[in-house]
């Protein structure tokens, strides 16, 4: 696994240092940000009206209001970034022919790779905690059970560490970055919608479908219970991509 | 050349295979891993009231669960209600994979709606092997109570007291019970006759007693029995019809029901086509056995049920259904028969809304005791039947018993009303009652200043800081080139 602090550190580096960076950051942050003023102004239209109705008033808690659709709206903004900042991560080596001299180096391929993931995965991660001040604001305006933030958090990480592994895999099948990015939101929006077909697949598929679907998992997590099955379906759908790069990297090798 | 395309391609199918071969094995494992955790399944709930963790009830009855069950819910999609719904089934599914669980829009599947009789949004089928329960208001309680019902395969018995004239539940005719009989059966009851002459007791497999309009009065010692029966927690039904009153008025006053000689009449049913000595009943009483139930019932000449006002402390009467208040009870017979005609008399009539449907709860002498429970949820469980002394009596009674027959069962919503009132006496009983806490609202109601800081903190303080931080590293990286 020789290779994967140095990878780390470059990778950060290139990626702070690059202007994508700040632009998918600042697009990602406005509408990540939209959605929570939403969220939380029709959250205080409802408590307003909800205060002719003491019935209804009781329906009201920021968890269901803000939280768990807050949480669901950074899941389909994440789905439209995420492939912004793979693309790059294999194809620009191979375009400035750097790929070879990289796998030539006396670094593991796997150390690379992992290298090259985790450092997306904390960039990634680094822009979606770039909400957590509307959060902590929020917090002091209503009483927040900060777990079920955590929760969400935890499974933006997971969600992200899917999408990533699977940005990057598209990302090695091509020296076009427009390619790689369009391949990985296709690939991802397919994981997405799949789940949707549950309605008319036969009962035996529809488990199955609903399995696969990759947003169907990210819901526990929103409304605040961590599910070991939704953890393992992330952490198996990132290895699984990650291999599956690895082998398409070392075939690359002996294709000549 | 010839040789060196040959090496080439040999290497290559040596590798792609191998590589091939290594990510089938890979892709096996992680299948078989997730087939492990996919059948030992665990979670934790991070809500601060447990929103998603079933109580331990419910969970003892999940694992009681060996027969396959089938959940269907009938919601529309993409509703606040099916979102609840999906939660709530979703946490069931977990505590017991055995469960299937099938969401239905009865807008684009009518056929289905039909065919499991939902007239509501919302509705819950709970399904296994010929047997079905209807929610009709999904809770825990209610789902748990359902599954409970379902997987219990003893079948409660239900008497008919017959030597009095009463209709017979074998009786095919227009006014036998015949009707009554066979939806009973369908509901899974077994339907019995029962002759208090020859029984010393009510038999202790009896979940409910009817007694449906006797011609005959009662005996003493059959009115003993019963008087037994209902102090010592069972369940009876008396119906009975005008000018019949079965030797059981004094009966019905001690459990603070009293009946007149009358005869209810209802100018509001000649609207429905009926005659003056129908009685509609288009509203009920907010109580379990006319919960979500909104169809007009009919009672084909029905005497009133008035409240008794002195009686037992452990007494407490409901009335059930009224007629609207146009309708009252006439007590000049004679002019009814002879002339065929009725007038409003003030002084003797009863006004309405005049009761038909009353009941009568006898509660036993100590109160039932209340638990807590694990996670803070007040759990209570009525007590079972080994004792027999702490469980609540309870009487209903009907100002007629026309209604029920095969003429009238299938009249608008006569039938149904005569099951509810059965399923309620009859599963009293068994019900778990489970409360979790009422959650209290949190209303949010923002100052300008604080509505204006949701806005400006994520759209534009956020965002201007990402700006700041990229114009840095871009001057830095100038300065160092």
């Amino acid at each position: 696994m020789t290779g994967f602090k140095p990878v780390y550190r470059k990778e950060l580096y290139s990626f702070f240092a690059s202007p994508t960076f700040y632009v998918v950051a600042l697009i990602f942050l406005v509408i990540a940000g939209y959605f929570y003023f939403s969220a939380v102004s029709y959250y205080s239209i409802l408590s307003f009206q909800g205060m002719q109705n003491p019935m209804w008033a009781r329906q009201l808690n920021p968890t269901e209001m803000v939280l768990r659709p807050f949480f669901m709206d950074i899941s389909v903004i994440m789905l439209l970034i995420c492939p912004l900042l793979t693309m790059r991560v294999l194809a620009e080596e191979k375009k400035n022919n750097t790929s070879e001299l990289l796998f030539t180096y006396p670094l593991t391929d796997s150390g690379v790779l992992l290298g090259k993931f985790f450092a997306t995965l904390s960039v990634l991660f680094i822009i979606i905690l770039g909400t957590l001040p509307s959060l902590v604001y929020f917090g002091t305006l209503t009483t927040i059970h900060w777990p079920i933030v955590a929760a969400g958090y935890l499974g933006l990480f997971l969600l992200g560490a899917a999408f990533v592994s699977l940005g990057i895999l598209a990302s090695s099948l091509t020296e076009n970055q427009i390619i790689a990015a369009v391949l990985a939101f296709g690939a991802l929006l397919l994981f997405w919608v799949i789940g949707w077909s549950k309605a008319f697949a036969g009962p035996q598929l529809a488990g199955f479908v609903s399995y696969i679907s990759i947003i169907n998992h990210f819901e526990n997590f929103a409304k605040g219970v961590i599910d070991i099955r939704d953890v393992v379906y992330y952490v198996v759908f990132a290895t699984f991509f990650l291999f599956l790069t690895l082998r398409f990297l070392e075939s690359q090798r002996w294709r000549g | 050349m010839e040789g060196k395309k040959k090496i080439f391609h040999s290497r290559t199918v040596k590798h792609g295979s191998s590589s091939v071969l290594k990510t089938v094995i890979f892709a096996a494992i992680l299948v078989f891993v997730i087939l492990i955790v996919q059948n030992h399944p665990w979670r934790v709930d991070l809500t601060e009231s447990k929103d998603f963790t079933l109580t331990d009830q419910t969970r003892n009855i999940l694992k009681s669960i060996k027969i396959p069950v089938t959940i269907k819910a009938f919601y529309q999609e993409a509703t606040r209600d099916k979102i609840k719904a999906q939660d709530l089934l979703d946490t069931y599914k977990y505590y017991c994979p055995k469960l299937k669980i099938e969401f239905i829009d009865p807008d684009r599947h009518p056929e289905i709606a039909k065919q499991y009789d939902v007239k509501s949004y919302g509705t819950v089928v709970v399904e296994t092997a010929g047997k079905k329960q209807t929610i009709t208001v999904l809770n825990e309680e209610n789902l748990t109570n359902a599954l409970m019902k379902l997987i219990q395969n003893k079948k409660k018995v239900i008497y008919f007291v017959t030597g009095h004239g009463e209709p017979s539940i074998n009786d095919f005719d227009k006014n036998g019970y015949s009707m009554v009989r066979r939806e009973l059966e369908k509901e899974n009851y077994k339907v019995k006759t029962l002759d208090l002459l020859h029984t010393a007791s009510i038999p202790k497999d009896a979940s409910v007693v009817v007694i449906n309009g006797p011609r005959k009065a009662l005996l003493k010692p059959e009115i003993d029995t019963l008087r037994k029966y209902v102090d010592s927690g069972g369940k009876l039904v008396v119906m009975l019809d005008p000018f019949h009153d079965g030797g059981l008025k004094k009966f019905l006053k001690d459990y603070g029901i009293g009946i007149r000689n009358d005869i209810v009449i209802d100018k509001l049913s000649r609207v429905f086509g009926g005659s003056y000595l129908m009685p509609v009943i288009t509203k009920y009483s907010t109580h379990k056995i006319t919960q979500n139930f909104n169809v007009a019932t009919f009672f084909p000449e029905s005497r009133s049920l008035t409240k008794v006002e002195k009686t037992r402390p452990e007494i407490k009467v409901m009335l059930i259904a009224l007629t609207s208040s146009g309708a009252w009870a006439e007590t000049d017979i004679k002019t009814l028969k002879e002339k065929n005609t009725a007038s409003f008399d003030p002084n003797q009539d009863q006004r309405g809304p005049v009761c038909l449907v009353m009941m009568s709860e006898i509660s036993p002498p100590n109160k039932e005791k209340e638990q807590k429970g694990k996670n803070g949820k007040t759990e209570k469980k009525s007590t079972g039947n080994d004792d027999a002394s702490k469980k609540k009596g309870e009487l209903v009674a009907f100002g007629d018993s026309d209604f029920a027959n095969n003429t009238y069962f299938g009249l608008s919503g006569n039938g149904d009303f005569f099951l509810n009132v059965i399923n309620y006496l009859a599963q009293e009983e068994n019900l778990i009652t489970i409360q979790r806490p009422t959650k209290k609202g949190q209303p949010l109601v923002l100052t300008s200043l604080q509505s204006r800081l949701v806005f400006l903190i994520p759209i534009v303080l956020v965002p201007l800081l990402v700006i700041f931080c990229g114009l840095v590293v871009f001057r830095v990286r100038r300065k160092q080139k």
